[in-house]
C-alpha cells in the first residue's frame, strides 16, 4: 500500500457518518430524550408485526405506527389506573385478574374485551347454579 | 369486517410489567415507595388486551382511511379511529406525543442531510484519488467517494 502523496490530512468527517464522531447536537426544542413524549416502552417492531397481521391493511405511515403503539400504551395505563382502584380499596398490593376484569366490565369503551377478560366465576358457584337449574327443570 | 387472525406475536410480558408497575406507583391513592406486584393471570389479561386493541384500532383506522379514499393509514386516521371507538380521552396525550415524534423525525433527517452535505463539500475536485482505506476506513468504504474518484480518472 503506497502512502498518500500530497493528500490533505483527511478529516474524520469524511468517515464520520455512522462512526459517531459528530458531536451530539442539542435538541432545538429543548426536550432531551428523557423528557420527550415520543419515547415508547413497548417495542415498535412487535407492534408493527401485530398491525401487519391484518390482511386488509396495505400501507401504514411511520407516524401511524407510532400513534398506534402509543395509543396502546395509553390504553394499558388507563386500564391499570382503573384496575388499581379495587386493589387499593381492599388494601392489597398485588394486582389480580379480578381487578382487571372489574376494570373491563365497568368501562363501556372496553366492551370489545368483554369476552376475553370476563369475571371468573368460582367452580362451586357454577355447580350450584347448574344444580338449581336442574332442580327447577325437574319440578316444571 | 376483517377475517380473524391467528397469531403467535405478543407484546413482551417484561415490557408490559414495566409499564404497568410504573403507572401503579403514580395512581391516585397509591404509595409511590411501595413495590406493587402483578399476578401472572392479570399480566396475561393485559397481554391479550394489548393484542386485541391493536387489531381493533388498526382495523378501525383502516376503515377511516378507506372511506377517505386513501391508501396509507395516517396518524390522523388513528386519532379519528380513537374518537370513533370512544377513546377520545387518550387523543390529547397522543397528539402531544406525535408532536415530539415529528420534531425528532425532522431533526434526524436534518442531521442526515447535513452529514451528506459535509461529505460532498469535503471532496475536492482536483485532489489525488484517495483510497479511504489508507485512512482507516472500516467496513463500508463510501461508495460515493469511489464513484467520484472513478470520474476523475
Amino acid at each position: 500500500m503506497e502512502a498518500p502523496s500530497s493528500a490533505p490530512a483527511a478529516e474524520p468527517q469524511f468517515l464520520a457518518s455512522g462512526t459517531g464522531t459528530e458531536p451530539a447536537q442539542p435538541s432545538a426544542t429543548g426536550d432531551g430524550p428523557s423528557t420527550s413524549k415520543a419515547q415508547l416502552i413497548l417495542t415498535l417492531g412487535r407492534v408493527k408485526t401485530l398491525i401487519k397481521e391484518d390482511a386488509d391493511v396495505k400501507f401504514v405511515s411511520s407516524e401511524a405506527y407510532f400513534a398506534i403503539a402509543k395509543a396502546t400504551e395509553l390504553l394499558l395505563e388507563a386500564m391499570t389506573e382503573r384496575a388499581a382502584q379495587p386493589m387499593l380499596q381492599s388494601g392489597r398490593s398485588q394486582l389480580g385478574y379480578g381487578d382487571v376484569a372489574q376494570a373491563v366490565s365497568s368501562w363501556q369503551s372496553l366492551d370489545f374485551l368483554g369476552d376475553v377478560i370476563p369475571h371468573k366465576i368460582p367452580a362451586g358457584v357454577v355447580l350450584q347454579k347448574m344444580l338449581a337449574a336442574k332442580a327447577a327443570a325437574a319440578v316444571a | 369486517m376483517t377475517t380473524p387472525e391467528v397469531t403467535d406475536a405478543e407484546i413482551p410480558k417484561a415490557l408490559l410489567k414495566r409499564l404497568i408497575k410504573a403507572k401503579l406507583s403514580t395512581v391516585a391513592g397509591a404509595d409511590p415507595t411501595r413495590d406493587y406486584q402483578i399476578h401472572k393471570d392479570a399480566l396475561l389479561a393485559f397481554q391479550e388486551a394489548a393484542k386485541i386493541f391493536i387489531h381493533y384500532l388498526t382495523a378501525t383506522a383502516n376503515d377511516v382511511c378507506r372511506d377517505a379514499r386513501r391508501q396509507t393509514i395516517s396518524a390522523e386516521d388513528v386519532l379519528t379511529a380513537l374518537n370513533d371507538l370512544d377513546f377520545g380521552e387518550v387523543t390529547g396525550e397522543l397528539t402531544e406525543a406525535l408532536e415530539d415524534f415529528r420534531t425528532e423525525a425532522r431533526e434526524k433527517s436534518k442531521k442526515k442531510a447535513e452529514g451528506k452535505k459535509r461529505k460532498a463539500e469535503g471532496e475536492e475536485p482536483f485532489c489525488v484519488h484517495l483510497d479511504l482505506r489508507l485512512f482507516g476506513a472500516q467496513g463500508k468504504v463510501e461508495r460515493s467517494c469511489i464513484g467520484r474518484s472513478a470520474v476523475l480518472r
